[in-house]
């Protein structure tokens, strides 16, 4: 082996260099005619006999053979269903030297490849001629990116542009293409990222096409793209300063469909911002100027009536309100549009928007029907999960309208009725309101087991909504089921921690089970969330009685009384601080103020009670004689306690106080 | 000389055979390989080990090929158009609506699957779906062990390269008859619904001397063993820079 040949590998520098050293070594080695079609090979992404033959005129006679000679080299494979290529790496080296030591050559095989290439009609063809092109004619090839970009993009053949992109960023990362065309390059790579919500990315992109652009229609379509970029990351006033970039460099160029897309971004963000008569009016003039290109019949055509129709629906969005049939009207023009353009989404998409918009615009019962019909026409061009999607949306409006009716009759109380619609709701579509509010009708008329199955229902299908788990601890707790209302109530309490209704219910629930530390504390939670309500701090005081803590039962008595003086709860409150200090008098006179407020069976034994602290048997007797046949269960537990207390501070009443037991 | 197999793959190929045997539970194989170290190699490789053991369909992503629709076709034309009735029907019904009858002489070719997929990137996103799904359901459905090899994954375009890497490996973990390998200068990045079902190899250079010293004598290329050695240490194995050295020397020898 040549010493000469291993010290220059040796001697390279870079596994690269290395790599280079011995290819170019064993194509210069090779006879003329097999080394030319070598390096024309390496030009185009792959190649077979006819290429060859068109990169290689002189050669075409033997392209066969020669075709055969070139599949024996160890860098060239088979390119699926094309033919073969130059591996990546080989040909990657082939084209810096030969872009460096002769570039006349090089422009010459693209230029002849292009032309090969551009004559096919299969687009992945029509792109590797483009690729060709790009560096085959420097002066073209701005042209080239930006008219066939456009094509692409205005078609919706995304991954056609992707692929048209990478092959210009193959030539931009090697230095064969500057300038517009580069430009172009990352404008189009922008707005394919952007698409993938990779705004970041975009931007960068957009800085860098910038930099290129020296033409105002490049600087135009970019400085309006970052100013979309800027739209979608909410920072409206910077898109629109872009905007208004954009407009003057458009008009300054003449490009009226660009004018006509940036009016229509600026129409959506100050339709954004509902500054609607200005919207309308940037519509309107992007409707001209769309309208205008569309009728050149230029390829730009589809682009200009895709523009026009999003225009319209933008528009008629605006009238939904304010006059429905121009609405509706423009709705149908866009529509025609689309049709002519072939976009098959849009027209059940845009039907379905007008759906939404109304929706938003509470108007349930006119989106109805644009869902109704969006929903057929996604099921025509066979999508099935938006046709769903659209009934789904109508099923769920008539169901809306059910409830409605149904809320009302139960605020009417009318709850047989109401009972009934909230069943029909469910049967149109289950839903958490419609069982919650089946089980607020049920519990109003009493029938609390099927009240009690109907939030059941609902909890199912909303297992994390506090206010279904308080609601069903409230008929638990009335049904004195208090070990069920409480596990409910802690449900509550830990899916919404700041639901004071949840931690008052606990509170009650614990105190009916004589848990009384815990109900404080169920309060103290209470109070916490909410400390302007008066009955917080009476029940949270009732416990503190319980326990005989009087110092901060007072406190508690004191806040209440600054919230709701007159309240007969608080009067009654401080009757039972009172009866606990002793201090029968003034024990009578507030229990006296709540039953003079509110007949109650409780208020009027605790009048009694005082009056027999005080020593007044036998008036204390008669009012309790009285009381006792309104009093209830709870009521009378609580006298028992009351005079049990009362007696074990005065003893000498003992005797006295079994006449009174109820 | 292309055909020479190549030495120390050896871990690589024993890996793929009990793959095929069902030896072990990983379904999916990354081979991750910078240029030239001989990836395309292996997977032809690969393809031979399935010979009378499983019907293999090769996909490469390379050049301008990089979308969705070309996936579809390319796998469809490898495995035959007779089991992909499902995609057949559900590029009709998106073309033509759910009303219409497939005519019998009808013919899916790339370009339908294309203008099925047209449309905007929310369009495009839910067609997806749509073929995705009958897709699945016609590799499910035939009844013997499937191998897709994809090649050049680095090559593929935004959307194909972000379907391979979710939903196509979602889904393959669910068919169970189903082996794939994909092969790139980068491969997809593991996500949660196939991370337990996969083995990642990196092909580094073939570094034993002795493995390239042997294929040339089988080629009945003379070289010194020394000269091997050499080439070999300033290669750092790499079949690239190897096999043109090989191929050089036969050159120069009249081979």
């Amino acid at each position: 082996m040549s010493m000469d040949y291993l010290a220059r590998l040796a001697a390279a520098q870079s596994a690269e260099e290395r790599t280079w050293i011995i290819t170019e070594s064993l194509v210069n080695s090779l006879p003329d005619d097999v080394r030319s079609a070598v390096w024309a090979a390496a030009i185009p992404h792959w190649f077979d006999e006819k290429i060859l033959a068109a990169l290689r005129p002189e050669l075409a006679q033997d392209a066969a053979r020669l075709y055969v000679e070139l599949q024996a080299f160890p860098f060239v494979e088979i390119f699926q269903g094309r033919g073969h290529n130059t591996h990546e790496l080989t040909r990657k080296l082939m084209l810096v030297h030969l872009w460096n030591e002769n570039q006349e050559e090089f422009r010459a095989l693209s230029q002849r490849a292009a032309e090969y290439f551009l004559h096919a009609e299969d687009i992945i063809c029509r792109i590797e001629g483009a690729y060709n092109l790009l560096v085959a004619d420097e002066t073209k090839s701005p042209s080239i990116m930006s008219s066939f970009g456009w094509e692409l993009n205005n078609n919706f053949q995304f991954s056609e542009l992707d692929a048209l992109v990478n092959d210009a960023l193959e030539h931009i990362n090697a230095g064969r293409l500057a300038g517009n065309a580069r430009g172009w390059a990352f404008f189009f790579k922008a707005r394919l990222e952007r698409q993938a919500y990779r705004m970041d990315t975009a931007l960068a992109l957009l800085e860098r096409a910038r930099a290129d652009a020296s033409d105002d229609n490049l600087k135009g379509y970019v400085v309006e793209e970052t100013g979309d970029v800027l739209q979608f990351l909410d920072k409206r006033d910077e898109a629109l300063a872009r905007y208004a970039e954009a407009l003057g460099l458009f008009r300054a160029v003449g490009s009226r469909l660009g004018e006509a897309n940036t009016l229509q971004a600026i129409g959506d963000v100050q339709r954004f911002r509902a500054d609607n008569d200005a919207a309308l009016k940037s519509y309107e003039q992007a409707l001209g100027l769309f309208r205008d290109v569309g009728d050149r019949g230029l390829f730009r055509d589809v682009g200009a009536r895709l523009g026009e129709a999003n225009t319209l629906v933008a528009q008629g969005q605006l009238l939904l309100v304010d006059d429905p049939k121009r609405a509706d009207a423009l709705l149908e023009q866009a529509i025609e549009l689309f049709h002519q353009i072939g976009d098959r989404y849009s027209v059940p998409a845009q039907i379905g928007n007008y759906g939404w918009a109304l929706l938003r615009l509470n108007q349930a019962e006119r989106a109805q029907s644009y869902f109704s019909r969006a929903a057929e026409l996604f099921e025509q061009v066979g999508m099935a999960n938006f046709a769903e999607q659209c009934r789904t949306m109508v099923s769920r409006i008539e169901t809306g309208k059910i409830l409605t009716t149904a809320d009302a009759m139960y605020k009417e109380k009318n709850f047989e009725q109401a009972a009934a619609e909230f069943r029909r709701a469910i049967e149109s579509e289950p839903s958490a309101r419609a069982w919650n509010g089946l089980g607020s009708t049920l519990e109003s008329l009493e029938r609390y087991d099927e009240a009690i199955d109907a939030y059941t229902h609902a909890i199912t299908l909303e297992p994390d909504s506090a206010y279904l788990y308080r609601n069903r601890a409230g008929i638990e707790y009335q049904r004195k089921n208090y070990e069920r209302a409480v596990m409910d109530f802690r449900r509550a309490t830990e899916l919404a921690s700041d639901d004071s209704y949840a931690w008052n219910g606990l509170g009650n629930t614990l105190e009916s089970l004589e848990r009384y530390d815990e109900a404080i504390d169920a309060y103290s939670h209470a109070i916490a969330l909410d400390s302007d309500s008066a009955y917080l701090y009476r029940n949270r005081a009732n416990d503190l009685l319980e326990l005989n803590r009087l110092e901060e039962a007072e406190q508690d008595i004191a806040r209440a009384m600054e919230l709701e003086p007159e309240h007969p709860y608080t009067h009654a409150r401080q009757g039972y601080l009172a009866l606990a200090r002793g201090e029968f008098a003034d024990a009578v006179l507030h229990f006296e103020f709540a039953a003079s407020k509110e007949d109650k069976a409780e208020w009027k034994l605790g009048v009694g009670l005082a009056k027999f602290g005080a020593g007044d048997v036998d008036s204390a007797k008669a009012i309790i004689a009285d009381a006792s046949t309104k009093a209830d269960a709870d009521d009378k537990k609580s006298f028992q306690k009351w005079l049990e207390r009362l007696v074990k501070s005065r003893p000498e009443l003992a005797d006295a106080a079994r006449g009174l037991l109820l | 000389m292309r055909n020479l197999p190549l030495a120390n793959r050896k871990p690589e190929v024993e890996l793929f055979s009990k793959m095929l045997a069902r030896h072990t539970a990983a379904r999916i194989l990354l081979v991750e390989a910078q240029s030239g170290v001989g990836k395309s190699d292996l997977l032809a490789q690969f393809k031979r080990e399935c010979s009378g053991k499983a019907h293999v369909a090769m996909v490469d992503l390379k050049a301008a090929e990089r979308g969705v629709a070309y996936f579809f076709w390319r796998a469809r034309e490898e495995l035959g158009h007779a089991h992909f009735q499902n995609l057949a029907a559900a590029t009709h019904r998106i073309l033509f609506g759910p009303n219409v009858t497939i005519e019998k002489n009808w013919i899916l070719g790339k370009q339908e699957i294309e203008i099925a997929l047209h449309g905007d990137d929310k369009t495009r996103a839910f067609l997806l779906d749509a073929l995705h799904e009958a897709f699945f359901q016609d590799l499910r459905a035939i009844d013997e062990k499937l191998v897709l090899i994809i090649d050049t994954y680095n090559a593929a375009g935004a959307e194909l390269g972000k379907w391979i890497g979710g939903e196509f490996l979602a889904a393959v973990v669910h068919s169970p008859n189903l082996l794939v390998v994909i092969a790139g200068q980068n491969v997809p990045t593991p996500s949660v619904e196939w991370m337990d079902e996969f083995e990642h190899r990196k092909l580094e250079g073939i570094r034993d001397a002795e493995a390239w010293h042997e294929c040339a004598q089988r080629a009945g290329i003379a070289f010194e063993r020394r000269d091997i050695e050499t080439l070999c240490w300033l290669f750092d194995g790499h079949p690239a820079g190897m096999t043109t050295a090989l191929k050089k020397r036969a050159a120069e020898l009249g081979l």
